[in-house]
């Protein structure tokens, strides 16, 4: 079985929402975390999940099949009424999906109830799951968030004294498995996050303000709770402002009385954080930010880079929509060719599994994507997307456009060529699967059928990563201006040259944590 | 035989500045003459439409916020200690409408811009107290936005002598809370009693199991759609 859309996968989001003081509270939590997830739902659409904690510390729990908006109504949400939660949407996998699997996972421990969501996957599962077993637990499902529930559960030889130490129980997990996880933790009405030490997945702090346009930010009674997601693009919908990332490695607790980092795990022997670059090209909304930089203006700045590498000459720049829109614009705006669209996009195309036949498969894209004749009819086309994997999407593509009367078609991927599996959880094709691995990029070029093909290079995407050493300064103010907009206030030092990190395993083969089976 | 009671005489006992006592001589069913003691109103409503006095049920509705009620507390002398009510007001002889006086005694007493949640609302009469007193109250239903920027950070506007303090309590569990706050309370609070019967009216909505619309629209609780309901050991 193969998919339509030719992508890597296996995001998932979490999200959290601690309110403050008085309990029970006024905010509507359960509401807030629905928005969050609606929010992430481009990061997983086969499931969602909420559980809260209301009065009582009691904790309810509803998880569902399909769209956040289909999972939660307003009278499942009025059910979930609380003071605290987590939430997740989870993306499909191959193989059977069931509510089993769905997340939260909530158990019981010798400390009382606790529920925990994450995204990413252990790089030493297998290993994990021989020693949970070892000990004499069961599992009942083969998933990771229920590795690291049962982690969680394991006492601490330090003994606890009735007062549970998540934090301590907390960093074992993390010494004992070091990529790659971003997850939540609910506990009574307090929430815990935590980042892997290498910081792979994202996850990121906010806070909830009465006032969407409040001149008094410094004025602590305004601050209603606090938030806590994989990616910040939620929370201007809901009111909320990013404090700012989770730091690779840290553990940070909120409760009714606010927001406190709990400690950091280091990583071995000075090694880099290696933050999923993907998140970058693809994953992630380009209204996130991430290092105090918008995704958008990376997107761009890829496109930027990869017209300096690869320049043509064209009629007009194009793209797939649409997260490839910043880098054909970056690429229109670099080499002078004006940008326009070639390609209309049907939203209501769920993602689908179709059989590997060649015909369906090219009218499944014909399903997604229409052309837009007058704009292809005898014309040099450039059409930049962010990546190709297998390479079904882009060649029927390019024959669509060929049919339709395109002079010229070339291709410029702003990415580097997926060549390696992902151990850290994102769903890779096998190698030999790979477009990468099966043919020269003379021989891709062929295969799509195209005048020209170029990827961006490995050192291409990490300089359009790290601007330090690129961007000229007039569109590094325009980046700030927008921070300032969004008011990141408290915001830390951007993280240092030397300090910042990226995973490219995918694209060179050089992963950033040792493979432990 | 049973007749209709008749008023055959109001004397005034007592005229005080706001309430004059009254000897009341009636007849009752049976035609027997009978006297009763009443308070009125010193300056009484001369518009037989209109009710003396209104009562507000203000409902504050913020985005992502459990609606709540805007309620006031003040001490009141004749019972010796604080109560808890709905905000109030008399009805002037000016040509107000009671509308007009609900959302004005509302930003009086609390500071909030309110909106009547129903304009054709028929404001029926109702009396506060028939055993006691004579004055009739219209209770008048009132949505406030409360993301509006009028209503963010409002103080009340008091005359000289008024110390009400504004008090929010969800709708969703009211009676509870009610219960609590007088339990908390370290003089003794009162609740008035319309207040609390609205409280008990909402657990009633619940317990019947009526048709649904989620609590924000004052809904029911019936729990059977969220599974797996986790209780905490202590």
């Amino acid at each position: 079985m193969c998919e339509v859309e030719d992508r890597l996968h296996d995001e998932c989001g979490v999200f959290a929402c601690v309110s403050k003081g008085k309990r029970p509270t006024e905010l509507d939590v359960a509401n807030v975390i629905s928005l969050g997830l609606v929010g992430l739902q481009h990061r997983g659409q086969e499931s969602a999940g909420i559980v809260t904690c209301g009065d009582s510390d009691l904790f309810k729990v509803h998880k569902g099949m399909g769209l956040v908006s289909n999972v939660f109504n307003p009278h499942v949400l009025s059910q979930l009424n609380g003071n605290s939660g987590i939430g997740h949407t989870r993306y499909s996998t191959h193989g059977a999906s069931s509510i089993a699997n769905c997340q939260p996972f909530v158990v019981d421990t010798q400390h009382g109830y606790i529920a925990v969501a994450h995204n990413g996957e252990l790089v030493n599962k297998r290993k994990l799951r021989k020693q949970i077993l070892n000990r004499g637990v069961g599992l009942s499902t083969g998933s990771d968030s229920e590795l690291i529930t049962q982690l969680l559960c394991l006492p601490l030889d330090s003994g606890e004294e009735n007062q549970p130490n998540w934090t301590e129980r907390l960093t074992k997990l993390m010494t004992r498995t070091p990529a790659a996880y971003s997850l939540v933790m609910l506990h009574n009405d307090v929430v815990y996050a935590a980042r892997d030490p290498y910081g792979n997945r994202p996850l990121c702090v906010g806070r909830l303000v009465s006032q969407l346009h409040s001149n008094q930010v410094e004025d602590d009674s305004i601050v209603e709770g606090w938030v806590v997601s994989s990616e910040s693009c939620v929370f201007q919908s809901m009111g909320a402002e990013l404090i700012r990332e989770v730091k690779p490695g840290e553990i940070i607790r909120l409760n009714r009385h606010g927001v406190t980092s709990m400690g950091t795990i280091k990583r071995e022997e000075s090694r880099k954080p290696a933050f999923c670059v993907f998140e970058y090209v693809y994953f992630s909304r380009p209204d996130s930010i991430y290092e105090g930089q918008m995704v958008y203006s990376v997107r761009k700045r890829c496109g930027i880079q990869l017209a300096k590498e690869a320049p043509v000459s064209a009629d007009v720049i194009s793209t797939v929509p649409e997260s490839a829109t910043p880098s054909a614009f970056g690429f229109a705006q670099e080499s002078g060719i004006p940008y326009d669209e070639v390609l209309a996009k049907n939203r209501y195309i769920g993602r689908t599994f179709i059989q590997p036949s060649t015909r369906l498969r090219k009218l499944a894209v014909a399903k997604k994507f229409g052309v837009l004749v007058e704009n292809v009819r005898g014309k040099r086309i450039v059409v930049v997307d962010d990546s190709i994997v297998r390479g079904n999407t882009m060649s029927s593509i390019v024959r669509m456009l060929r049919d339709n009367g395109a002079k010229e078609v070339h291709v410029r991927i702003a990415s580097p060529p997926v060549r390696n599996p992902c151990y850290m959880g994102i769903n890779i094709p096998t190698r030999t699967e790979l477009l990468a691995n099966q043919m020269s990029l003379d021989e891709t070029r062929e295969f799509l059928d195209v005048d020209s093909l170029a990827y961006l290079s490995v050192e291409g995407l990490l300089k359009s990563v790290r601007p330090e050493s690129n961007v000229n300064p007039d569109k590094e103010k325009n980046v700030n201006l927008s921070l300032n907009r969004l008011k990141i206030v408290e915001s830390e030092e951007p993280t240092r040259k030397d300090e910042a990190g990226h995973c490219v395993a995918c694209l060179t083969g050089n992963y950033p944590v040792p493979l432990d089976w | 035989m049973s007749q209709e009671c008749k008023i055959k005489d109001v004397e005034v006992v007592h005229q005080g500045k706001w309430l004059q006592t009254e000897l009341i001589t009636y007849t009752d069913p049976n035609g027997t003459q009978r006297q009763w003691e009443g308070l009125s109103y010193a300056h009484k409503q001369t518009d037989p439409e209109m009710p003396d006095s209104v009562i507000v049920v203000p409902v504050l509705k913020r985005n992502l916020h459990h609606n709540c009620f805007v309620l006031v507390k003040q001490f009141r002398p004749p019972i010796a200690a604080c109560c808890l009510e709905f905000p109030a007001g008399m009805c002037d002889k000016n040509q107000e409408s009671v509308h007009d006086v609900a959302l004005r005694e509302l930003f009086e007493e609390t500071g909030y811009t309110g909106m009547i949640a129903d304009e054709t609302a028929v404001n029926l009469p109702t009396s506060l107290d028939p055993g006691s007193e004579s004055p009739s109250t219209a209770i008048a239903n009132v949505i406030i936005d409360g993301d509006d920027p009028k209503n963010i950070d409002c103080k009340p506007h008091l005359d000289e002598g008024e110390f009400t303090e504004v008090v929010l309590l969800p709708v969703r569990g009211l009676l509870g809370r009610l219960k609590q706050l007088v339990a908390d309370s370290k003089t003794l609070l009162r609740i008035d009693s319309r207040l609390y019967a609205l409280a008990l009216g909402l657990e009633m909505g619940i317990t019947l199991n009526c048709k649904t619309k989620d609590y924000d629209n004052l809904d029911t609780h019936d729990s059977s759609t969220v599974g797996n309901v986790y209780l905490n050991k202590k």
